[in-house]
């Protein structure tokens, strides 16, 4: 199946050991200051008698990301939520609603989604823009790609300009326009 | 035999030639693949279990006992799954995470009491595909293609 998700998507998705038990539910994607591969993910309980529960499941404890569970080996690969996120207050590089600014100069819009490629541990491969109006000739949300490693600061999201020309209306096409934006080099250059 | 084909046989014991009950459900083992006890309403005794050993005949029409002394309480059972073994209405989710539905229905051989498929729907899937029961899924093997 298609290896490209919203996070968004996985929001609520149960967590699901190869024993049959659930074990919480994914209430975020957690990934670090350079973009690129997830750390994991933060749990919320399961069911509707838990209360919130500081569990986190590391990327690398991850057996499969399927389209109706995360499935895990066991319960024991949950470690605290501390051991995924990391001192700098997430909080901090929440990326919804962070304004997105080409190296250029030019705003694009809102982050209002992540893209995540599933395929191996999962990374950060594009963000889902609200855009502005010079970029709506493509749509009023657009889905643009970024390079392996994007720095992630939690106030702007500043990405290359090239990205632009990449930039898709939906998730159908992403995939071929993501190979073509990294081949051009777009992960090479850094603006600042 | 289905599940749902078994539910609502009657249990006669050889013993007295008289019925002692009725299947209600099958008490399956998902990780053994096996059911290992038939539960009954209706019976004679204080018991409600007759543990699949007991079985002498899974017929057509009827199951059937030696005598209504097989079957027993719940206690008694020590090979008795806990409920959260019982397979029917979880969901049959692959090890890829992909839910197939919520388990209907269970065949099995009424010669050995071996479980052969679990249902979902439209779904079927191979016993021994199963790889773990819990208290959300039975989780199964992912199939090569969808």
């Amino acid at each position: 199946m298609a290896g490209l998700v919203r996070a968004t998507a996985l929001m609520g998705r149960p967590v699901v050991t190869l024993s049959g038990d659930v074990v919480g539910q994914v209430k975020d994607v957690v990934y670090g200051p350079a973009g690129g591969p997830l750390r994991g993910f933060t749990l919320a309980g399961r069911g509707v008698f838990a209360g919130p529960r500081d569990a986190a499941l590391p990327a690398d404890a991850v057996h499969a990301i399927g389209p109706d569970a995360v499935m895990i080996e066991s319960e024991e690969r949950l470690t605290e939520s501390g051991a995924v996120v990391d001192e700098v207050d997430a909080r901090d590089r929440a990326v919804l609603d962070d304004k997105v600014v080409t190296d250029t100069g030019t705003e694009l819009g809102t982050v209002c989604d992540v893209i995540l490629r599933l395929d191996g541990v999962p990374q950060v491969v594009g963000y889902e823009i609200r855009a502005n109006p010079v970029l709506q000739t493509r749509g009023h949300r657009v889905v643009i790609p970024v390079p392996d490693a994007l720095p992630v600061s939690g106030q702007v999201l500043v990405v290359p300009q090239d990205a632009v020309e990449y930039a898709c209306a939906d998730l159908d096409g992403f995939e071929a326009a993501l190979a073509a934006f990294r081949q051009r080099g777009g992960g090479g250059d850094d603006a600042h | 035999m289905m599940r749902t084909e078994a539910r609502g046989r009657p249990v006669f014991s050889t013993e007295t030639s008289s019925a002692v009950g009725t299947v209600a459900d099958l008490v399956i083992d998902a990780r053994a693949g096996r059911v290992v006890a038939l539960r009954l309403t209706g019976n004679v005794g204080a018991g409600d279990v007759l543990p699949w050993q007991d079985v002498k005949a899974f017929g057509t029409d009827a199951v059937i006992v030696d005598s209504a002394d097989k079957v027993v309480e719940a206690s008694g059972v020590a090979a008795l799954p806990h409920e959260r073994t019982d397979v029917v209405g979880k969901h049959l989710l692959t090890d890829g995470g992909q839910d197939l539905g919520e388990v209907t229905d269970v065949s099995f051989d009424p010669h050995d009491g071996r479980v052969q498929a679990l249902l979902a729907g439209q779904e079927s899937v191979a016993a021994d595909e199963v790889i773990g029961c819990g208290d959300y899924a039975v989780v199964v093997q992912a199939r090569p293609q969808r």
